[in-house]
């Protein structure tokens, strides 16, 4: 048996690969392929990105006469989820570096990387995409020997998408990942590395049994959690589930247990048995906190409820999503969810609108900041709206993460400019293989939230790669804007910004704000304002005609049914005072450079 | 339901020498040859409603296309004698017909007066060489006031001339100077469009192909405003949205349309709509000549419109007139608030748009629909 993961960027081919092994150990029929197994949900395959991490079980005759079960751990490839990539890590023990031919190594792989180097995996490094015209496999190859001191020769060369290299990468997980070790005597301890739920099963847990066996019908016990569940059914997927007798240690699977709630079933939590269960938990578990805010507003504030539920059942299945009532001056009653980065906002936001048919405002993400009041104490704010009066403040401190930053050193002066732009301190510059640098820059995770990625990637001609994560909050000179439409000021547009960029960021807010409301049949003033006092004023000028030209026998129909959809447009704005604002205005702070 | 009966009459004419840029009608262009079986058809139709359908002497009958002046002139006289012997046709009734300067001739007019048509709606669009260009019109300024003035000099006592405006490139003099040459010709009454990129038109793929902009909305009210002010200067009231004429010249056709009476549209594409007072049903003929031509029964769909929704159509319609209407019950709260906002006003317990309800009557129609 062999537990082995693909550690990937987006794009470099890694569910491409996921299917060529699959389908060269015949775990699935060429005929029953749906391209791109693993990536089992819509808005994954269309994104190209992985969202969920899944294992599947392949059957493998090796050329040594022998058969191999080998466990494919899928790992989810954006920075939103790097804790449950170090869990899928530790439930392995060996990992697959696929790295583009084309591209080189990016900064996400290069930090999952050194995760799983720190996890003590072995590493078996492919260069994918070789088919390329633009490939470079030698120089690519020798960048991965020289950041992971793996020889050269040892680096397999494959093309995923045209099957080359396929058996070699399945002969050298056989040869080089040591089988898994651990005591099936030992008191039962299983790593819980994903879990999703499923409507009528409950929560799959999908768990890495470390020491023990876990057996349908005991009971067994979350030990981080504390949660207490009886097991239904144990199995691996291969892919269909496949229910067997048990569970043993060394093996991946999944195991269900008539759990109601992913929180029951934290990812990195240890299953251990209900009675003279093990001691001491596995390392590593920490709860997932979310780092990044906004408000979701039903459009129709008659939908609340069912936003309600809806985010219940999304919660179901995601425990790193928060969420709670809200109440907006200006969009009403909503919830305030917390994300764990702008990906994992998008995709809840996408799926409440798609799988629930919600129609959402969605307010400007923002971060979480600590207020010192001058009467003592400390409160921690994930809304601007709720800061409270300058008067009462006695500092604000914001987030900071560490950023690494890789790119070809051609565009080393625009990346700096860039972060120096988002008010960065730089740290270290190193140079690489392949002429690219890696750059670490110290940097408020407010700062990269708002249109960051884009930024990166359009000043570095797509090159450029990111990754961060946390190291704390600083003291920042912080200040609340506020948008005044028509005189009155609308919570939902306030946002917190660095004192040196108010000013800037008020005038290009109102700019755009004027492009985005529609006339109205009045004139309306926009306004930002800071503390009270107006930085910025742009007018949006009434609108004067606004007529069909013709309407007789033959047209009424049709611009009867013209007008009606253009109200449903309507609807779909959110009215504040007797204003219509559209929901992307809610947005609008996001895309002002 | 007890149907009111039809005392409007629409007869479509389809063909045209050649489809301008902008239009989106239902008009083709090299099918001339169809024009004897299509008006065998429409004899058909009219002859299947006559029996149909209750009918009363006929207030109005308009014979609009297409361009129905491009049917030879034997074959239009066939046709209105046809109407004449199949319908009662009052002795004061309107009597319409839409006709191209280019097509409009000596022998044609003398066919259409003969056969009792007694208002010409000139299809004249503009004087300026470049406008007409623009809109792709294979007419000039010298054919437009010549058929007019051999229109008049024969005795055709209502002329109406169309003129489109906010055509792009156009500057507001250039939409000044064609106004006063239209109104030059002395006609009875105008109307005044807005050029309209509609969906699928040559137009429409011009602008998208960033080759003919969009009049900016502001230029746009300020050609609307000129128009206000040279019109109502030289005697023409704005009756409707578009429309403008002389006292008691107004169109009294297309008032059936926005009072919400009943009408008979017979050819191809045609609408009818008729109601009890109450709901209402509309229905339309199969587009395309060739196929109205086969077809046993012309009609392809129709749309039924519950109470609500006929009173909601008749305040977007019936608020597109100066004169307005008096108020369906239901819609207290959407008027008071249209009221409100200025776009319209009550007069002797009716209901009319003001000058900015005219001219945002959008927000009018949006509101109550």
């Amino acid at each position: 048996m062999r537990n082995f993961c693909i550690i990937a960027h987006i794009d470099h081919g890694k569910s491409t690969l996921a299917d060529r092994l699959l389908e060269y150990t015949g775990s699935i029929s060429q005929r029953d392929m749906q391209a791109q197994v693993l990536d089992s949900m819509d808005l994954e395959r269309e994104r190209g990105i992985t969202i969920k991490l899944q294992a599947v079980r392949m059957t493998y005759p090796a050329k040594d006469g022998k058969t191999y079960e080998l466990n494919l751990i899928d790992t989810p490839g954006h920075v939103d989820f790097a804790y449950e990539v170090s869990r899928s890590l530790a439930a392995c023990e060996g990992a697959l570096l696929v790295v583009d031919a084309a591209q080189g190594i990016e900064a996400q792989t290069l930090a999952n990387l050194y995760q799983a180097v720190e996890a003590g995996l072995t590493l078996i490094p492919v260069v994918n995409k070789i088919d390329l015209d633009a490939a470079q496999p030698e120089m690519v190859a020798e960048e991965i020997s020289d950041v992971t001191g793996i020889p050269r020769d040892q680096v397999i060369f494959a093309s995923a998408k045209q099957g080359i290299g396929t058996e070699e990468i399945l002969e050298a997980v056989v040869a080089r990942v040591p089988p898994p070790h651990g005591d099936p005597t030992k008191p039962l301890r299983a790593l819980i590395f994903d879990s999703h739920y499923d409507t009528y099963r409950g929560v799959i847990t999908y768990v890495r049994v470390v020491d023990g066996e876990i057996i349908p019908g005991t009971k067994i016990r979350m030990m981080n959690t504390g949660s207490v569940h009886e097991v239904d059914e144990v199995g691996w997927f291969a892919p269909r589930p496949r229910p067997a007798e048990k569970l043993t240690a060394g093996e991946v699977g999944y195991v269900t247990a008539a759990i109601k709630n992913v929180v029951d079933a934290r990812v990195g939590d240890t299953i251990t048995t209900a009675e003279t269960g093990a001691a001491t938990p596995l390392p590593g578990y920490r709860q997932v906190k979310p780092m990044v805010f906004a408000g979701l507003f039903p459009t129709d504030s008659e939908k609340f409820g069912d936003l309600k539920e809806a985010l219940e059942k999304l919660q179901l299945n995601d425990g790193a999503l928060s969420f709670e009532p809200e109440n907006s001056a200006a969009l009403g009653f909503g919830f305030r969810c917390g994300f764990l980065g702008l990906l994992h906002l998008e995709i809840v936001q996408e799926r409440l609108e798609r799988e629930f048919e919600l129609d959402l405002i969605t307010t400007a993400p923002t971060v979480e900041y600590e207020v010192t009041l001058k009467r003592g104490g400390v409160i921690t704010i994930d809304n601007p709206a709720m800061l409270p009066d300058p008067t009462m403040i006695e500092s604000i401190s914001e987030p900071y993460v560490k950023l690494s930053i890789i790119v070809p050193s051609a565009y080393v002066g625009p990346m700096m400019e860039l972060c120096q732009e988002r008010r960065g301190a730089f740290k270290h510059l190193e140079h690489r293989p392949g002429d690219r640098v890696v750059l670490e820059y110290e940097i408020p995770l407010g700062e990269i939230i708002h249109d960051f990625y884009d930024q990166l990637k359009s000043r570095s001609k797509g090159y450029a790669s990111m990754d961060y994560e946390m190291i704390g909050f600083r003291e920042g000179d912080l200040v609340k804007l506020d948008v005044l439409v028509a005189g009155e000021p609308v919570d939902a547009l306030s946002l917190i910004a660095h004192r040196s960029k108010a000013q800037i960021q008020g005038r290009k807010l109102v700019e755009k704000l004027k492009t985005i409301i529609p006339r109205q049949m009045f004139m309306v003033p926009l306004q930002a304002a800071i503390g009270g006092k107006v930085i910025a004023r742009e007018s949006i000028p009434a609108m004067r005609k606004d007529v069909l030209a013709k309407c007789y026998g033959g047209d009424i129909t049709r611009k009867r049914k013209l007008l009606e959809k253009q109200k449903e447009g309507k609807k779909r704005m959110k009215r504040v005072g007797s204003i219509e604002i559209p929901q992307e205005a809610f947005m609008a702070v996001l895309k002002l450079d | 339901m007890t149907q009111k009966a039809f005392r409007n009459l629409y007869l479509h004419i389809p063909f045209c020498k050649h489809k301008c840029g902008y239009c989106d009608f239902n008009a083709y262009a090299g099918m001339d040859r169809l024009m004897p079986d299509y008006v065998a058809a429409l004899e058909r139709e009219l002859a299947t409603a006559r029996e149909r359908f209750p009918f009363e002497p006929l207030d109005t009958v308009y014979l609009g296309g297409g361009t129905p002046s491009l049917l030879p002139a034997d074959l239009m006289k066939r046709l209105l004698s046809y109407i004449r012997s199949t319908f009662d046709v009052a002795a004061d009734a309107e009597v319409t017909l839409e006709a191209n300067p280019a097509s409009t001739d000596e022998t044609k007019l003398a066919a259409w007066l003969d056969g009792g048509v007694n208002r010409l709606s000139l299809g004249v669009q503009g004087f300026d060489g470049r406008a007409l260009a623009v809109l792709e019109r294979r007419t000039d300024a010298a054919q437009a006031t010549s058929a007019f003035r051999l229109a008049r000099s024969m005795g055709m006592r209502n002329i109406s001339i169309d003129l489109i405006y906010a055509v792009p490139f156009q500057s507001l003099e250039s939409w000044l100077e064609t106004l006063r040459r239209g109104l030059a010709l002395e006609p009875d009454h105008v109307s005044t469009y807005c050029l309209t990129f509609e969906e699928g038109t040559l137009l429409w793929r011009r602008r998208a192909e960033g080759r003919v902009p969009e009049v900016d909305p502001d230029l746009q009210w300020d050609h609307l405003d000129a128009a206000c002010i040279e019109l109502e200067g030289a005697g023409y009231r704005r009756y409707e949205v578009s429309n403008w004429s002389r006292p008691g010249f107004e169109s009294r056709h297309n008032q059936a349309y926005w009072g919400c009476r009943p009408v008979y549209g017979a050819g191809a594409g045609a609408h009818s709509y008729a109601t009890d007072g109450v709901a209402a049903r509309r229905w339309w003929n199969v587009a395309r000549p060739r196929e109205y031509i086969a077809a046993p029964n012309p009609m392809a769909d129709g749309e039924d419109l519950p109470a609500r929704k006929t009173a909601a159509e008749s305040l977007m319609l019936g608020l597109r007139t100066a004169d307005g209407m008096a108020p369906p019950a239901g819609f207290d709260p959407e008027l008071a608030e249209l009221a409100a906002a200025g776009l319209i006003a009550r007069v002797d317990g009716r209901i009319a748009p003001t000058r900015r309800g005219m001219d945002l009557h959008n927000q009018i129609a949006l509101a109550v629909l």
